[in-house]
């Protein structure tokens, strides 16, 4: 589904991404961890297309497409969803407006009819129940003076109306106390299925208890280090990423 | 020479030989240098003539079917003392006060009884083309009389430069409350004059709520004083500029005792070859402690050519007090776009979005139903790709 | 804290108020072509000079005093004022420190200045004005050996006119302004600083103003250069003594820095404030501006304003070269019945210009203190980025603080924000401290100092010790 070669990025002049090689195949979930400033965020951003990082070298194929050559909204439209880390405060925007215009451009290039706003709102409604949201969210303007975890609630319950095929979660689990961490976790659980792939970005493996992940990976300045199972996030719990850094 | 020079000549007005000499204000005079007072200067203007209509308007300078309504009465045509000073103040504040007031047509006083609760709705009429209108509305709000003042403009065509000014008094006794609705519509080459000046007494609230949309060149004037304890004052402000529209609004309040707030919220969007400027200035005089003052200005530029020049002032002379501006401008966020654009929303729908929302901060605040909706439609008939917020609004809002 | 206690502690006497007693080759008051000529032949200048301020003057005379500030003081009579003052010159004037003018050394040590041992070893080299003419220049091998020129502006008109004559007015134009104009008209004398491309210049480079002599106008005229590559870093500040009429001090300062260029220059502005009724003190006019007229060229501004019965000062930045930076950092106290109207201006012109402007106003006593800003961005100027931040502390409630932020954007890709807060210390504050252990005027010092760190940190480090010294004896009337 998603093949990433020797993907080189930078920010303003400074390389961040030195080499990426990552292979993602339909219906898996990859997790990439990693200290903080190894790169992971930046890795979920180029993914989504975010310009403040420059692309140097390399190449990403997404279901046989190039995919830095396509705008966010067109990834978007692709079936690609990035469940941001900070997620963005639009004042004034509604955020049922976000979640039906959405919901609506992503469909028509699905080559599906537009829902009806009865048939939204229902929809709305039974996903609002997984992430054990009130109604009321509905009405206030995306994000804005939401808690740090409404926010995250707020993206997975995005990424449920969207159903992308691939799913990048940044840092998703930050922020999060035990129930809420619960509630996200099982709402990506309820994704799961053999056509949808989800790269998991996080420091901390606690998400991981919850999404067991069928591959891991740990990045560290700009480069995948190690590669493994589920068993490699438990090791990290437990032996901290020193040794790899150093490797 | 300015373009009201022939008229001003005619006139028997005793403030008009002085007008006459003083002419229009230059780009020298501080609170006029970004004015482009050309399109002024260059047209010779005419009296207006009032047109027929039903409403409460005011047309030609005049003011007509005044309605009748309880609380609500039409006072003698002369003003007290301290009205007068103040009408002098507004006369003496720029150049063009001295044309304003040498050239009123008719002044309206009504009065707000105690207690009484009364809706005006006003609409403004265009004047016909090189025909200016000058017309000066006093009210008087007793005691615990509450006003809701609706301003509308209409906006038909008139193939060149009209102008209509008005000059409100507003005076608030003790515990009494004005709603202020202005929505500014007029047509686009029309300039439009409104001074306001606004004094509340103790336990009084003023609140004012301006949209400037339409006109070539619209420019407002307006000073608040809260004299009494526990007056309070709130300016909630949107200007849409585009085109090659100037709008410039000038606010002062002044707290001069204390014990008083104020707050204001401004916003400019400019496009096209579009102008806006907002001064904004809060004086906390000697000794009104324990006053607060809250001023918040955003600009949002969305062409090459676009322009803006915000000002907020605060001059303060007492020490407990709390006092804040903040002053942003930019372009549309780039965060928030590429947030709506990784949802799937096309970059010229996402772009939509975010401007509705920049204007959507003030309209939402409009508590008259009518007027918001009214605004909200002509917002979204002004927006490139504003369709599908249109649509979003049918579909979800219930 | 009662008003009476505020009144005590803000309120004492000037600590530098004494008169030296030089004798002064004094030019009688009064302006006009002839004694404009008369500056002009006593210092020996060339002829382009002379009629370079006579153009000047040509064009002061059609100019108005600038109305638009919020000062209020009575009209200055130009024609009361002396335009020249001179220390006597004994001999060709003095090659080394033993050769001044003891009265001179004595004045310096009486206002603390360590302009002997002190400085050297610090390293920094001093051209100390005293009155009107430069006197006292060293450092000046160390700083030659680096190709820095470093003199005052006389000696540079002999030593390096194409360099003055390219510079001199090219930043401030003569009819800039009218105190502008008036200096380019009469200026006296200033430092002239060059440093050659791709030059660090080896020490912080300082001077010290005073007036001196009575109804002595002070017309320095700095003007500084920095070519492509090079940095420099320039201290100046400024004490004077005690007198009953005011003095008028219209100072101008030109800074030039070319690409990848960096100019960081620090005020320390104490001249005398006037007593408690605003008498006697200092009218301080002042044009600043610096030009990065080459790409990433960066310009910083820092400064520390307690005295003067007037200010009048807007240090600016064009920032014509891509890239390139401007900052400003001020904090000015305006107390007794000092009147502030101070702040800065940001024209945007290059691409990338980026500015920050840190503004800190503390007004006690009937001080007034006036922020007064604009930030400019010209069409074409993309991606321009300003962060202002203007806050204003209120002791006492005779005193009052204003903020007149002036925005004027002409680009759509510019992003500039402005914040301002105005508050009082808080009772809550100077208790907290005071349960601590502290006495209520450390407390309060704590607190304003607390309130100027953003600023004080930008000041090299000597003279950040010096600023909050300077902000104590102000605020709290120990003695330092």
């Amino acid at each position: 589904m998603l093949s990433i070669r020797n993907l080189h990025a930078r920010v303003i002049e400074k390389p961040v991404l030195k080499g990426i090689n990552l292979e993602i195949g339909t219906g898996e979930i990859h997790a990439i961890m990693g200290p903080n400033g190894s790169g992971k965020s930046t890795l979920a951003s180029v993914l989504a297309g975010r310009d403040d990082y420059e692309v140097t070298d390399g190449e990403v194929i997404y279901m046989g497409q190039n995919l830095l050559d396509l705008e966010p909204e067109e990834r978007a439209w692709a079936g690609m969803f990035l469940s941001f880390q900070y997620p963005v405060e639009i004042p004034g925007v509604k955020n049922i407006y976000l979640l039906k215009a959405a919901v609506n451009a992503i469909r028509e290039h699905r080559g599906l009819p537009e829902l009806k706003a009865s048939e939204f709102l229902k929809l709305v409604r039974e996903k609002l129940k997984v992430m054990q949201m009130d109604e009321a969210f509905l009405h206030r303007n995306v994000n804005e003076g939401f808690s740090g975890g409404e926010k995250k609630r707020n993206e997975i319950l995005q990424m449920q109306l969207l159903e992308p095929t691939l799913a990048l979660l940044d840092e998703t689990d930050s922020g999060l106390d035990v129930d809420a961490l619960r509630v996200v976790g099982e709402g990506i659980n309820q994704m799961r299925s053999p056509e949808r792939s989800v790269l998991l970005v996080t420091h901390y493996q606690r998400l991981l208890d919850i999404v067991k992940p069928d591959f891991v990976h740990v990045l560290a300045h700009g480069e995948i280090k190690l590669s493994g199972d589920h068993t490699l996030a438990e090791k990290l719990e437990r032996e901290g990423y020193e040794g790899i850094e150093a490797a | 020479m300015s373009g009201f020079s022939e008229w001003l000549a005619d006139v028997k007005d005793v403030r008009a030989p002085e007008a006459l000499a003083v002419g229009l204000p230059t780009k020298r005079v501080e609170s006029w240098k970004y004015v482009p007072i050309r399109g002024l200067a260059r047209t010779t203007w005419q009296p207006a003539s009032p047109q027929t209509t039903e409403q409460f308007a005011l047309t030609g300078g005049q003011f007509v079917n005044v309605p009748k309504v309880d609380g609500c009465v039409v006072s003698e045509n002369t003003v007290t003392a301290s009205e007068q000073k103040r009408l002098d103040r507004m006369s003496q504040a720029h150049g063009f006060g001295l044309t304003q007031a040498a050239l009123e047509n008719t002044r309206l006083v009504l009065t707000i009884q105690k207690t009484a609760s009364v809706v005006l709705n006003l609409h403004h009429l265009a004047n016909q083309a090189s025909s200016a209108g000058f017309a000066t509305l006093v009210l008087r709000v007793e005691a615990g009389g509450q006003l809701t003042l609706v301003e509308q403009f209409e906006s038909t065509d008139i193939e060149s430069a009209n102008l209509s000014s008005l000059r409100c008094l507003v005076a608030l006794s003790r515990d009494s409350s004005v709603t202020h609705v202005r929505f500014q519509a007029a047509n686009a080459t029309a300039h439009v004059f409104s001074n306001l000046d606004v004094e509340c007494s103790e336990n009084a609230s003023y609140r004012l709520q301006t949209i400037e949309f339409g006109s070539k060149l619209a420019r407002n004037d307006i000073y608040i004083a809260l004299v009494g304890r526990e007056a309070s004052a709130s300016v909630n402000g949107l200007a849409i500029t585009s085109g090659t529209q100037y709008h410039d609004t000038h606010l002062a309040i002044d707290h001069v005792v204390g014990e008083t707030n104020s707050e204001m919220t401004f916003r400019n969007m400019v496009d096209g070859k579009g102008e806006a400027t907002f001064n904004g200035r809060v004086l906390i005089c000697k000794d009104s402690q324990r006053s607060a003052t809250e001023q918040s200005i955003a600009n949002l530029l969305l062409s090459e050519s676009a322009r803006v020049n915000p000002k907020p002032e605060l001059e303060i002379y007492a020490d407990d007090v709390t006092a804040s501006h903040g002053c942003t401008v930019g372009s549309l966020n780039k965060t928030e776009l590429f947030y709506l654009k990784s949802r799937g929303l096309s970059e010229a729908d996402a772009r939509a979005f975010l401007q509705y929302a920049f204007a959507e901060k003030i309209v939402e605040e409009i508590e008259h139903r009518d007027i918001r909706e009214l605004v909200e439609t002509q917002l979204l008939g002004e927006l490139k790709h504003g369709e599908l917020i249109v649509e979003l609004k049918e579909s979800v809002d219930v | 804290m009662s008003q009476q206690e505020i009144d005590q502690l803000v309120d004492q006497d000037y600590k530098y108020g004494f008169v030296t007693d030089i004798e002064s080759d004094t030019l009688p008051p009064g302006l006009n072509e002839d004694v404009i000529r008369e500056i002009s032949t006593r210092k020996g200048e060339p002829e382009w000079l002379l009629e370079w301020r006579l153009e000047a003057y040509a064009k002061w005379l059609e100019m108005t005093p600038p109305e638009w500030a919020h000062l209020d003081y009575p009209p200055i009579d130009f024609q009361a004022i002396s335009y020249f003052s001179a220390p006597k010159k004994q001999g060709d004037g003095p090659k080394s420190l033993d050769e001044v003018d003891p009265a001179l050394i004595e004045t310096y040590n009486k206002l603390g200045i360590p302009l002997e041992e002190q400085k050297m070893l610090a390293g920094v080299a001093v051209d100390a004005v005293f009155d009107s003419v430069s006197v006292v220049t060293t450092f000046k091998e160390k700083l030659h050996e680096a190709g820095v020129v470093f003199c005052p502006l006389s000696e540079a008109v002999h030593s390096h006119p194409e360099l003055v004559k390219k510079f001199l007015g090219s930043v401030v134009p003569q009819n800039d302004n009218y105190y502008g104009a008036l200096n380019s008209a009469v200026f006296s004398d200033g430092s002239f600083v060059y440093i050659p491309k791709g030059v660090r210049c080896p020490m912080e480079l300082s001077t010290y103003f005073r007036i001196n002599q009575q109804n002595t106008g002070q017309f320095e005229r700095t003007l500084i250069v920095a070519e492509e590559g090079s940095y420099v870093s320039y201290l100046e500040g400024c004490t004077a003594p005690q007198r009953d009429e005011n003095q008028l001090h219209a100072a101008v300062v030109e800074l030039v820095a070319e690409s990848d260029a960096e100019i960081k220059y620090s005020t320390v502005q104490n001249w005398f404030a006037g007593d408690d009724e605003g008498k006697g003190g200092i009218y301080n006019f002042v044009t600043k501006r610096g030009e990065c007229r080459g790409d990433r060229a960066k310009i910083s501004w820092t400064q520390l304003e307690t005295g003067s019965a007037i200010t009048w000062k807007y240090p600016s930045c064009v920032l014509k070269g891509a890239d390139s930076v401007g900052e400003f950092y001020s904090v000015a106290v305006a107390g007794k019945k000092q009147q502030a109207d101070t702040g800065t201006k940001m024209v945007h012109i290059g691409p990338r210009t980026r500015s920050t402007i840190i503004s800190k106003g503390i007004s006690t006593a009937r001080g007034q203190n006036a922020y007064r800003g604009l930030v400019k961005v010209l069409p074409g100027a993309v991606d321009v980025r300003n962060f202002t931040q203007c806050d204003s502390l209120l002791i006492g409630d005779q005193c009052g603080a204003h903020t007149f932020p002036y925005v004027e954007a002409q680009e759509p890709s510019a992003h500039l924000e402005h914040e301002a807060t105005t508050s009082k210390v808080s009772d809550d504050q100077l208790f907290y401290l005071r349960t601590r252990g502290m006495s209520e005027e450390d407390a309060l010092n704590m607190v304003v100092n607390g309130f100027c760190k953003e600023v004080f940190q930008k000041l090299p480090m000597e003279f950040a010790v010096e600023a909050e010294a300077l902000l104590g004896i102000t605020l709290e009337g120990a003695v330092g």
